[in-house]
């Protein structure tokens, strides 16, 4: 006990010596946190990008459709439990999709796209908004179509001009019909340029001789760290008739890239550690050196090895956990800052990243996370590194210690 | 100054454990600094070599009009290739070539389509040009069907359920604007890193093109060269232009902008990170210097006390920093120069690192490469921030009273 007291004021004794292990081990947990947030961040940004671009976090088909995407495959709107789906935890929108690939022509020249739909009741004509760069979205009711950049300049055709579509119907009947351009798409995405018409659900449906019809329900959250768990949950909502995929199993290649940049994260990461580590060594040596004289008057006076030893080793945790606390503490503001006010890029890197449809920001990841992982790591290492001052103190000799 | 410089010489002598902190940082910073950018810069290059070897070729030669309006009747015509073939023949730079007709195109099958650029090739000469042979996953490279093979990605066989000896049916528009549909029996899937590569693009013999347009001749709309050196592209794209009427040679970085941009993307994580590693290694010898000042306490009081003034306290302190700062950067340079060349011939397999998991096709090792400009750049970078480390803990050495100072223990 009074070992734990002689531990809490030495602490407050020397302050200085106490402020530069102390902020050795915060800086250490700000410096992994910030370099995680902003890896993890930008990995948010990529998926976040992806699904915007008509993907969801979650989709819901028949069984089979997404390996066989045949029309019959699809689903009748009333038989799903849309609103029940709603009511679940962290989900935001569910928005019935229809799809299908077809032939467009215009003049000589003709193209196979793929026909998305969307429904103007519901939140994600904002989405198709944002990437019209030229004319207007279709009006409900009206037989026109918005279709990407490159796939008009392909067909040489431009808004107001009409275009044929033609293609296999429900159960195999033959779609065909003609549409207006009423504007143009710029998804930054040129697979998505050259293959993407979009018109409205009814229109579509009407198209392909399919009331009621949707392919997908495409469900969007609120907290896309829950994915597996609000999964899961439609899942047993909806039954074993129809599958409940996550962005995840629907785009693997984006997971992958993801992947993929992690694990350069992972080597960046390590790198970071070996130089945090060495950081809190030298300063753990220092402060040793410096306290080599108090040990040997300790010693000196009486007091046992494994006393001073224990001593110093619970000087150590109380001063690591402190720094953990500080560290996780000054880092949260600063994330949360940088993530409602992402780092802004300039010049060719905002180019760049404007290019291929990214926006040229970097947010910081709120993950509570990664403080909690890192700050752990960071306790790990500075308690490890405890077993410097206790090798010092075993080998110690009170007599040339306490020669100056 | 020349009994300062001999002090802070002979102080960095005898305190070695001191010394060896401070030391120790500078060649960790400067290696850290160094094998993160180096491992960037290798996974962007592979990137780049990549997608050069397995499609673009180092400059392509296209005619006018096909770069305006890419339309099959936009092909070169006899004289211009003539006069191509004449100025690609004399040029020693050049190491091959190859003629290619491009089309665009719709694939099908029974699960869906794909819109497609189809490319048709001369097998045995496209191979020198290009490393699409080498790339394949499964099947082979126009050397087993007779009638009508395709070579198509790893993506497109996946979305349209297509395997070796099965028949995808593409359609495109023959000379006349006559919209045309064949078979073509898939010989084999490659995979390149790049996926919209691997999901769009399809080769098939040019004789098979030539054929499906009814015409006579091969149409061709594009030359791909490769040089002797990648770096000598843009000098030789501009005198192919202006050797050649009605046709434009560009080099890589102009047919395929986003290469270039991705190093742009990646350059300004990397900024961050590597601000990141000089802050933390910054922090690190301000705070090992910091503890050094409180325990030197008693000595510098001491030096104090005897004479010596504030000002050359404090040079002493900023000159030992930069003795060790200058004995550390070689070795620093050394170890980087070592891992850097070590691991560039070795690879590091990024699936061994995290959870990564990657498919055939996907390069999942990653050589680490460097411009040697970069070891100049982060040594001095790393010694300065160093040096400006050093600035506050003498600085706070200057604050102490001699008489409280020459006292503590």
């Amino acid at each position: 006990m009074m070992i734990l007291k002689l531990a809490w004021k030495n602490i407050w004794r020397n302050k200085r010596r106490t402020f530069i292990t102390l902020s050795a081990i915060s800086f250490a947990v700000l410096f992994a946190v910030m370099m995680r947030s902003i890896q993890q961040g930008m990995e948010e940004q990529m998926v976040k990008t992806s699904i915007e671009n008509n993907l969801g976090y979650i989709q819901i088909h028949t069984k089979g459709y997404w390996d066989d995407k045949l029309l019959e495959n699809g689903m009748n709107v009333p038989d799903l439990p849309i609103q029940q789906i709603e009511k679940l935890d962290n989900i935001t929108i569910v928005d019935p999709k229809l799809e299908t690939g077809m032939i467009t022509s215009f003049g000589y020249q003709s193209r196979g796209t793929y026909i998305l739909s969307y429904d103007v009741d519901k939140d994600s004509p904002k989405q198709v908004r944002k990437k019209l760069i030229e004319g207007k979205l279709p009006r409900d009711g009206k037989k026109e179509v918005v279709l990407g950049i490159d796939l008009a300049d392909y067909l040489d055709a431009s808004i107001g001009d009409t275009l044929v579509f033609l293609g296999s119907g429900y159960q195999g009947s033959t779609a065909a019909g003609l549409y207006v351009i009423s504007g143009l798409l710029d998804f930054h995405i040129p697979e998505l340029n050259r293959s993407t018409t979009y018109m409205s659900l009814s229109s579509l449906q009407e198209l392909l001789g399919a009331e009621g019809l949707v392919t997908s329900l495409m469900i969007e959250l609120n907290k896309p760290s829950k994915l597996e768990e609000t999964a899961d949950r439609i899942k047993s909502v909806v039954g074993s008739d129809y599958e409940v995929m996550t962005w995840e199993e629907l785009t693997p290649d984006l997971k992958q890239m993801i992947q993929a940049s992690g694990a350069k994260g992972y080597i960046m990461n390590f790198i970071l550690y070996m130089i945090i580590s060495f950081v809190m060594f030298g300063t753990v040596l220092m402060a040793t050196q410096e306290r080599k004289y108090e040990m040997g008057v300790l010693q000196a006076i009486g007091m046992r090895r494994r006393s001073s030893m224990f001593l110093v080793c619970i000087e150590n945790i109380i001063i690591s956990i402190m720094g953990v606390i500080v560290g996780v503490v000054a880092a949260s503001p600063i994330a949360y800052y940088f993530n409602h006010h992402p780092l802004e890029l300039q010049g060719d890197s905002a180019k760049a990243m404007l290019e291929i449809g990214i926006d040229p920001i970097i947010p910081f990841s709120i993950d509570p996370m990664i403080a909690a992982n890192h700050g752990l790591i960071v306790l790990v290492i500075s308690l490890v590194l405890v077993i410097y001052p206790l090798l010092v103190i075993k080998n110690l000799n009170p007599v040339s210690a306490m020669k100056l | 100054m020349n009994t300062i410089i001999k002090i802070a010489w002979r102080n960095v002598w005898r305190n070695k454990l001191r010394s060896g902190v401070v030391f120790t940082s500078v060649v960790l910073g400067i290696w850290a600094g160094l094998f993160v950018l180096a491992i960037s810069y290798g996974m962007l290059e592979q990137q780049k070599r990549g997608m050069l070897e397995s499609q673009l070729s180092h400059i392509q030669i296209h005619s006018n009009n096909y770069l305006e309006d890419v339309k099959l009747n936009h092909q070169f015509s006899d004289s211009q290739l003539n006069q191509i073939e004449t100025v690609l023949s004399k040029n020693k730079d050049i190491v091959n070539y190859s003629k290619r007709s491009i089309s665009e195109g719709t694939g099908t099958t029974a699960h869906g389509f794909s819109n497609l650029k189809v490319i048709g090739v001369t097998p045995e000469i496209e191979k020198q040009v290009t490393s699409i042979h080498s790339r394949l996953i499964e099947g082979t490279y126009f050397t087993k069907y007779k009638n009508r093979p395709v070579i198509i990605g790893r993506q497109l066989a996946e979305e349209l359920h297509l395997e070796i000896g099965k028949t995808m049916n593409i359609s495109f528009q023959d000379k006349d604007r006559n919209f045309i549909q064949a078979g073509f029996k898939v010989e084999g899937i490659f995979g390149t890193p790049s996926q919209s590569f691997d999901k769009s693009n399809v080769f098939i013999k040019t004789e098979d093109f030539t054929e499906l347009i009814a015409s006579q001749t091969p149409y061709i709309h594009e030359y791909a060269i490769n040089l002797n050196e990648v770096e000598k592209s843009t000098k030789i794209a501009r005198l192919i232009t202006k050797k050649i009427k009605g046709s434009t040679a560009q080099n890589w970085a102009i047919i395929a902008p986003e290469l270039s941009f991705m190093n742009e993307t990646s350059e300004a994580s990397l900024m961050i990170i590597l601000v990141i590693i000089v802050f933390a290694l910054t922090f690190g010898i301000v705070n090992t210097m910091l503890m050094a000042i409180l325990e030197r306490k008693r000595e510098l009081g001491m030096m104090l006390c005897v004479g010596m003034n504030k000002q050359k306290v404090f040079l002493m302190i900023v000159i030992e920093t930069l003795f060790l700062a200058i004995a550390a950067a070689p070795i620093g340079l050394l170890i980087s120069w070592g891992s850097i060349t070590y691991f560039g011939n070795v690879g590091i397999d990024l699936d061994s690192v995290g959870d990564a998991l990657y498919k055939a096709g996907h390069d999942s090792m990653v050589f680490p490469e460097i411009e040697s400009s970069a070891y100049i750049n982060i040594t001095v970078m790393i010694i300065t921030a160093s040096l400006l480390a050093s600035i506050i803990p003498a600085r706070k050495a200057l604050k102490y009273n001699p008489a409280e100072a020459v006292r503590a223990v």
